[in-house]
């Protein structure tokens, strides 16, 4: 049974290696099928499985990085010290409002240490420049589990 | 527009989306644009008591030169300037975040930000993009523990000397500096040297030329003498100064006139109701 404890050695096989959500799940709707209507007609070049190097390597790396330090302070300070961290980052990460629009997050912010720096985060695509919108109405569905 | 499902939200920073589609572009014959490069020459000398830090002024996409005068000396702090070499736009964005970066680590540390701070975000960060971002950067200042200059390869890479060299033009540059460096020069010394590294890079590298850029810092502060030296040709130069003074063209004669309009409509709108008061 894992209880999924940060490992004991950074870049050991309990690292999270693979993405949560592979593409082709946003196309398929609850009912296990192709929803064409959400999603449009199918082609070929969306099935492209051509991926940047970088496109893996930089979803995975707050985690990564996070990974490594986890380690560190479990063979350094014992395993209360992630678990007190990890337990502080669950609890904040918690959406507190029935809002479709993106929480802040300013509490994780300040846990990560973002609050003090800059990155390209904030400089490239920040969100209020997003070309893509969320359908609120979906969204309500989805987290009443009412669909129609 | 397109629609973000639940389970696939938008993020920021950099996107990938249009990497797919750029490959098929090249499949297909189409060239990808020439990025702007400052294929360079740029050196970084420690003399007593300060560094001093030189560039030309060349930047280049491909066999073109796209810009005869661009900056290549880019501020990251008072005390603490940058040389960047390699895919232009990669480093004006990368030294102006860390400037950014710089500036706020200062506020919330309450101390003068050593080079050796900026020497490592810089390289965690180049690390993490590896080598996508094409910067090769000399970072030199002087703070608290004196006078310092390394060099950073895109990669992620650094190296520690007391004279360096980067960019297309560094074979022509470090050839002049190790025949002519000495330790504890004075800052004339220093900036003739650097000087003349600059002029070998660009009368011997075609991707180096025009000026040459010089920044001195010292403990006191920083100065840029930009351009310490201009190795443009004599056509190029402004001629004359082409604002005219007031009476230059006569004035014949002044006048007011009325001009004559017809009233095609009016419109009365409410104004904002003013609340009752009780």
């Amino acid at each position: 049974m894992s209880f999924g404890y940060p490992p004991l050695h950074a870049g050991s096989k309990k690292g999270i290696t693979t993405v949560n959500d592979p593409l082709p799940q946003t196309e398929i709707n609850l009912h296990g099928l192709r929803d064409a209507l959400q999603t449009g007609l199918g082609s070929v070049a969306k099935k492209s499985t051509e991926v940047h190097p970088l496109e893996l390597s930089e979803l995975l790396n707050t985690d990564n990085y996070d990974q490594v330090r986890y380690a560190m302070l479990r063979s350094t300070q014992g395993i209360h010290a992630p678990l007190r961290l990890q337990m502080e980052k669950f609890l904040v990460e918690q959406p507190s409002r029935m809002s479709v629009f993106p929480p802040s997050h300013l509490h994780l912010e300040v846990l990560n240490g973002k609050d003090e720096t800059i990155d390209f985060e904030d400089v490239l695509n920040a969100p209020e420049f997003w070309e893509k919108s969320v359908q609120a109405h979906v969204l309500m569905e989805k987290r009443a589990d009412m669909y129609l | 527009m397109a629609t973000a499902t639940f389970f696939d939200p938008e993020s920021s920073g950099f996107q990938f989306d249009n990497y797919a589609r750029n490959q098929q572009l090249v499949k297909q014959g189409i060239k990808p644009p020439k990025l702007m490069k400052t294929g360079t020459t740029t050196t970084a000398v420690i003399f007593k008591g300060g560094v001093v830090l030189g560039a030309d002024t060349r930047a280049t996409g491909g066999n073109i030169v796209m810009n005869k005068n661009c900056s290549k000396i880019h501020y990251l702090a008072k005390n603490m300037y940058c040389l960047g070499a390699g895919t232009a736009a990669d480093t004006e964005y990368t030294t102006r975040l860390m400037a950014g970066k710089l500036e706020l680590l200062a506020m919330s540390m309450r101390r003068i930000v050593p080079v050796k701070s900026a020497v490592r975000m810089l390289k965690q960060m180049l690390f993490r993009y590896q080598g996508h971002v094409s910067a090769a950067l000399i970072v030199g200042g002087v703070d608290m523990l004196g006078p310092k200059i390394v060099s950073i390869a895109p990669h992620g890479s650094s190296d520690n000397a007391p004279y360096l060299a980067m960019g297309s033009g560094s074979i022509a540059a470090m050839s002049v500096l190790e025949t002519n460096f000495r330790p504890d020069m004075t800052a004339e010394e220093a900036v003739k040297l650097v000087r003349d590294a600059i002029n070998a890079g660009v009368t011997n590298d075609l991707f180096s030329g025009s000026n040459i850029d010089i920044c001195v810092i010292t403990i006191d502060g920083a100065q840029v003498i930009r351009p310490y030296e201009q190795n443009q040709p004599e056509v190029l130069k402004k001629a004359n100064n082409y604002t005219f003074p007031r009476g230059t063209t006569t004035v014949l004669s002044q006048g007011v006139r009325k001009v004559d309009y017809h009233i095609v409509s009016t419109e009365i709108r409410k104004t904002d109701e003013e609340p009752m008061e009780t």
